[in-house]
C-alpha cells in the first residue's frame, strides 16, 4: 500500500477511500488461489487544495529569555497549546494522551529529571519502570502537542507536524535532549529506549 | 509504505519459514463474521501499556471503542492520523457500514491488537489463544491490519 507509515487506511477522514482498502482486504477472503500477494496501487489523497501553503503552526511561542530554563520553556508552550488541545479533544470526543496515567506537569517534570545530574530512580506517582514511563511519557507529550496542531486550521499534514514538533517546540528539544544525554544511562534499559525509541530516524539530522 | 521504500536492513531480515498452507474456503463475504487483528499497540485507556519486547495482545470491545489509544514501542510511524480517525489504523466504524450495507455479515464482539517489533515466533503461542477466541466468537473472516 502506498501510504504513508503509520496509516493502513491510507488517510484520516476519507470514509470513500478507506472503504475501497477495506473492500479490496476483505475480496482477498474470497480468493481460493494462495499463496495471495496483492497491492493496492491507489495513492492516499492528500489535502484538498493541493495548491494551499504549508501549514504552519499558528500559536507564536515567546522567545526565550536569558533567564528561562527549557522547562520553563516546554510548560509555557504548553499553556498556549491547551486550548488546542482541548477543542481538538471535545470535537473528537476522545484523546490519545494519557498512556504515562501522568498530569502534563508531571510529564514535564518527569522528564526534565533525565537531563539533571542525580540520575532518575524510582518516583512517587509512577506507574511503570523508568524506561516504560520516559517512553510513555514522552509519548503523551508528542500526543498533546500533536493534537494541539491538528486542531489548528490548515489541515497540517503528518509530515508536517512531525517536523514543526522536532524541530521548532522546546518538548520535541527537551526529549532529544534527553535522547543525547541518556544513551548512557546507568539503566541499560533507559539506554535502549533513548537511543532506539524516542526520536524517530527521520529526525536524527538535527542532533548531527 | 511503498515496497520500494522498504530499507535493506528490513528486506534482509531472517524469517522463520512456513510450510504453505493450502487456503480454507468459507462461506460468501456477505455471510462472514470479521474480526480485526491489529499490529498498532492499541489498547483500552485502562489497559496495562505494551512495553519492550511485549509479546501479548490487548481484547477491543467493539461495543467500547472510544477509549482506545496507541502504546506501540516504535516511535518511526505517524499517530496523527490515528488520534484524528482511528478509522485510519482501526476501520470499525467502515466495518459497521459495510455490515449495515450487507456487505459482510456481522462484525466480531472483540478484536484484537499486538505490538509487533518482536520475533513472531515468540507471539506463537498468544497467538493460538487468540484463534480459540476467535472461534468462540464465530469468526469466520479475519482483516489484519498492520502500521
Amino acid at each position: 500500500m502506498p501510504f504513508e507509515f503509520g496509516r493502513p487506511l491510507g488517510v484520516p477522514d476519507n470514509a470513500d477511500f478507506q472503504h475501497r482498502v477495506l473492500t479490496a482486504a476483505l475480496n482477498l477472503l474470497e480468493r481460493k488461489d494462495g499463496p495471495v500477494f496483492d497491492v493496492f496501487n491507489e495513492e492516499a489523497p492528500g489535502r484538498d487544495d493541493e495548491t494551499m501553503e504549508c501549514w504552519s503552526c499558528p500559536v507564536t511561542f515567546a522567545k526565550k529569555a536569558s533567564d528561562e530554563t527549557l522547562e520553563q520553556l516546554v510548560l509555557n508552550e504548553i499553556r498556549l497549546l491547551q486550548p488546542w488541545f482541548d477543542k481538538g479533544k471535545n470535537e473528537r470526543g476522545y484523546t490519545s494522551f494519557g498512556v504515562s496515567e501522568m498530569s502534563l506537569d508531571e510529564i514535564v517534570s518527569f522528564l526534565v529529571s533525565f537531563l539533571e545530574d542525580t540520575p532518575v530512580s524510582a518516583k512517587p506517582g509512577i506507574k511503570y519502570s523508568i524506561a516504560d514511563s520516559l517512553k510513555y511519557a514522552a509519548e503523551d507529550l508528542k500526543a498533546f502537542h500533536n493534537e494541539s496542531a491538528m486542531s489548528q486550521p490548515g489541515h497540517a499534514t503528518a509530515n508536517e507536524i512531525e517536523n514543526w514538533y522536532w524541530g521548532e517546540t522546546a518538548a520535541g528539544r527537551l526529549v532529544r535532549e534527553i535522547k543525547q544525554s541518556c544513551i548512557d544511562h546507568a539503566d541499560p534499559m533507559v539506554s535502549i529506549v533513548t537511543a532506539f525509541t524516542l526520536v524517530p530516524h527521520r529526525q536524527a539530522f538535527r542532533d548531527g | 509504505m511503498k515496497a520500494e521504500e522498504v530499507p535493506e536492513s528490513l528486506v534482509n531480515t531472517p524469517c522463520e519459514e512456513y510450510e504453505l498452507t493450502e487456503p480454507v474456503s468459507g462461506p460468501a463475504l456477505n455471510q462472514r463474521r470479521i474480526a480485526i487483528v491489529s499490529t498498532a499497540g492499541l489498547m483500552h485507556r485502562d489497559d496495562k501499556p505494551f512495553a519492550l519486547g511485549a509479546v501479548d495482545y490487548r481484547i477491543l470491545d467493539t461495543e467500547s471503542h472510544q477509549d482506545i489509544m496507541m502504546s506501540h514501542i516504535s516511535t518511526n510511524f505517524d499517530r496523527s492520523g490515528f488520534a484524528q480517525d482511528h478509522n485510519v489504523a482501526l476501520p470499525l466504524d467502515r466495518l459497521h457500514e459495510k455490515a449495515a450495507q450487507g456487505e459482510i455479515g456481522s462484525i466480531a464482539r472483540y478484536h484484537y491488537s499486538f505490538m509487533g517489533a518482536t520475533e513472531p515466533e515468540k507471539m506463537k503461542s498468544a497467538a493460538e489463544q487468540l484463534a480459540r477466541n476467535l472461534r468462540f466468537d464465530e469468526v469466520d473472516g479475519l482483516i489484519l491490519v498492520p502500521v
